[in-house]
């Protein structure tokens, strides 16, 4: 670890007096010499470590295993600075080869497959062994974008790995389970299609103008931040927000702090105002069991179907941010000052602008992997058809993939017609949400000249209620049957069955 | 008379950085996607930008977004198509 002694600034780190001038310094702390100065020397470090675990440990949104990862990998960050991608490196392989899937329901078939004689190995062997042949396949993939042995491959490396997916997924289905061919098939659709997106963008930095090293690629299969959320963009984006000395990494550090500290205070309104508060003392129903009684004719108040799809919204947007702003801490503790995942969404005054400032990185996502590869090579002499093309790609077809892909392993144990069922409601969300992006991409925007009202305040209610109101349909578990939601819909305008 | 059409692009990129609320003057060298000045609504109007000005190929396997990040970036990748 590098320290300093403190500067003379840090002396001359004054207690506010009012709680606005707490706040103000508080956020000004990442640019305060004094403060910076501070976060240099012993003390300082692990003061911040300690707040970012705290808080991450205080707000149960990861798993309590997946916090003692991230405090060993920053530990070690810490201790050996100059050895950072190295621990990147040896954290995320680690953790790819210890937990490589998303769901539960897949560790348990796994363990299925591989003790009926799928693989000549069982148990954490088996997984151990089925991870390094993976991570073997990953190193392949990225070489071969180098050398362009399989050119279909290398030029079209998503595309490919998509239909490896689809492939591996019809084999499974078709196959009868103690076919000898089902194991293998299932293994390398398990491990494919719960790091397709990791390995995707792997895969995509191999072009981009300072490729990482292959051992920081590997790393990233499964970065030691990574869990459900979509992936914080690619190793080459990752590195490009490295601190490159002891002040910016100070730097990134308290940057790390601020935003810990948001999500912890964002998670706390989620839980004692809207769990315990209004879900709990008050009893206001959730929006799922509304649109369930609604569906099932029991009488429901006007106010009350309006009032759950509002509360609903927020509690989401408040959750959502907790949860994006833990991760970007987590990242930015570890000397990578990346944007923030989620900047002030409720300002927003288009569709398309929500959905960058919402949710940035899955955004980043569906645009990197959907949109600019069908931008670039379809209709590109219609601009309307052209960007409206694109952006079905990646708000329908990459919003749905995104959700269906770490199911499709289960496909072969429920049935193609239960996900099907399952995602039917999802697709018209997505379809909805593909619709109205597309409408604010092209629609005329209010100007200031248009005056306070129309440009300030209408394009935002209309954000807003747009995607308040598709909370209604956004369930990609099934939890309520989609007639029951579209029945909903009629209720807010009155129309009840 | 490639100049021309740089000045162009320049005059684009400061209407969209005016648009998102920032000054309207850039650097060569300033980064203008990986620092959050430009969205990626505003990258694609760049792209379209570029294959008007420039009869940009890029549906080119080896473009990657990122190689234009900077202005001095576009230029790069300007000079290496019009080489190939």
């Amino acid at each position: 670890m590098t320290t300093i002694d403190p500067a003379p600034d840090a002396a001359r780190l004054r207690i506010p007096a009012s709680p606005l001038e707490w706040r103000r310094q508080w956020l000004a702390m990442d640019r305060n010499p004094a403060a910076i100065a501070f976060a240099q020397t012993f003390a300082g470090q692990v003061l911040l470590h300690a707040m970012l675990v705290g808080c991450l440990l205080a707000m149960p949104i990861i798993r309590f295993n997946h916090v003692v990862l991230v405090a060993g990998a920053l530990a070690l960050c810490w201790a050996f600075p100059n050895r950072r991608l190295a621990i990147l490196s040896l954290t995320g392989v680690t953790y790819f080869l210890l937990r490589p899937f998303k769901l539960e329901q897949v560790y348990g078939e796994f363990a299925a497959v591989t003790a009926t004689g799928g693989t000549l190995l069982a148990g954490e062997m088996a997984m151990l062994a089925c991870g390094l042949v993976f991570m073997a396949f990953s190193l392949f993939m990225i070489l071969n974008i180098r050398g362009r042995w399989f050119p279909f491959a290398s030029d079209r490396p998503l595309v490919f790995m998509f239909a490896l997916v689809v492939a591996l997924t019809a084999v499974t289905v078709l196959l009868p389970d103690g076919s000898i061919a089902y194991g293998p098939a299932w293994i390398a659709l398990a491990y494919l299609s719960s790091t397709y997106f990791l390995l995707g963008y792997v895969l995509i930095d191999e072009r981009s103008k300072n490729p990482p090293t292959l051992g920081v690629k590997l790393g990233f299969l499964r970065p030691f931040w990574a869990g459900f959320a979509p992936p914080f963009k690619g190793p080459a984006f990752v590195l490009k927000h490295e601190a490159k000395d002891d002040r910016a990494l100070a730097v990134s550090r308290l940057k790390a702090v601020k935003l810990v500290v948001w999500a912890l205070i964002l998670f706390f309104v989620w839980e004692w105002g809207f769990n315990k508060g209004l879900y709990g003392a008050l009893g206001l129903p959730r929006l799922d069991a509304m649109i369930l009684a609604n569906a099932a004719g029991e009488p429901t108040n006007l106010a009350m179907r309006w009032l759950a799809i509002g509360i609903d919204f927020m509690s989401v947007v408040i959750y959502m941010g907790a949860a994006v702003h833990g991760t970007v801490a987590t990242i930015r503790m570890a000397g990578f000052a990346i944007p923030r995942g989620m900047v002030r969404p409720l300002e927003a005054r288009t569709i398309a602008e929500f959905w960058g400032r919402y949710l940035f990185y899955f955004k980043e996502m569906l645009v990197d992997f959907f949109f600019y590869p069908a931008f670039r090579r379809w209709f590109r002499d219609s601009p309307k058809l052209r960007i409206a093309f694109a952006t079905f790609c990646a708000a329908f077809i990459g919003n749905i993939l995104f959700d269906m892909i770490h199911v499709l392993p289960t496909m072969a144990l429920v049935g193609p017609e239960n996900i099907a069922e399952r995602y039917l409601t999802y697709s018209v969300y997505a379809g909805i949400l593909t619709i109205g992006v597309i409408w604010s991409q092209m629609a005329a925007k209010p100007q200031p000249e248009d005056g306070w009202l129309r440009h300030d305040v209408l394009p935002r209610v209309q954000v807003i209620g747009f995607f308040a109101l598709l909370q209604v349909v956004d369930d990609s578990f099934g939890d309520a049957p989609l007639g029951a939601r579209l029945i909903y819909y009629a209720s807010l305008v009155g129309v009840t069955p | 008379m490639n100049e021309t059409k740089f000045d162009q692009l320049r005059s684009t990129i400061s209407t969209m950085l005016a648009d998102r609320g920032h000054p309207r003057s850039f650097a060569d060298g300033d980064s203008l996607f990986d620092s959050g000045l430009l969205d990626s609504m505003s990258a694609v109007n760049l792209l379209m930008e570029l294959e008007r000005l420039f009869d940009l190929d890029l549906a080119d396997p080896d473009f990657d977004i990122s190689r234009i990040d900077t202005f001095d970036e576009i230029r790069m990748l300007v000079g290496e198509q019009e080489a190939a």
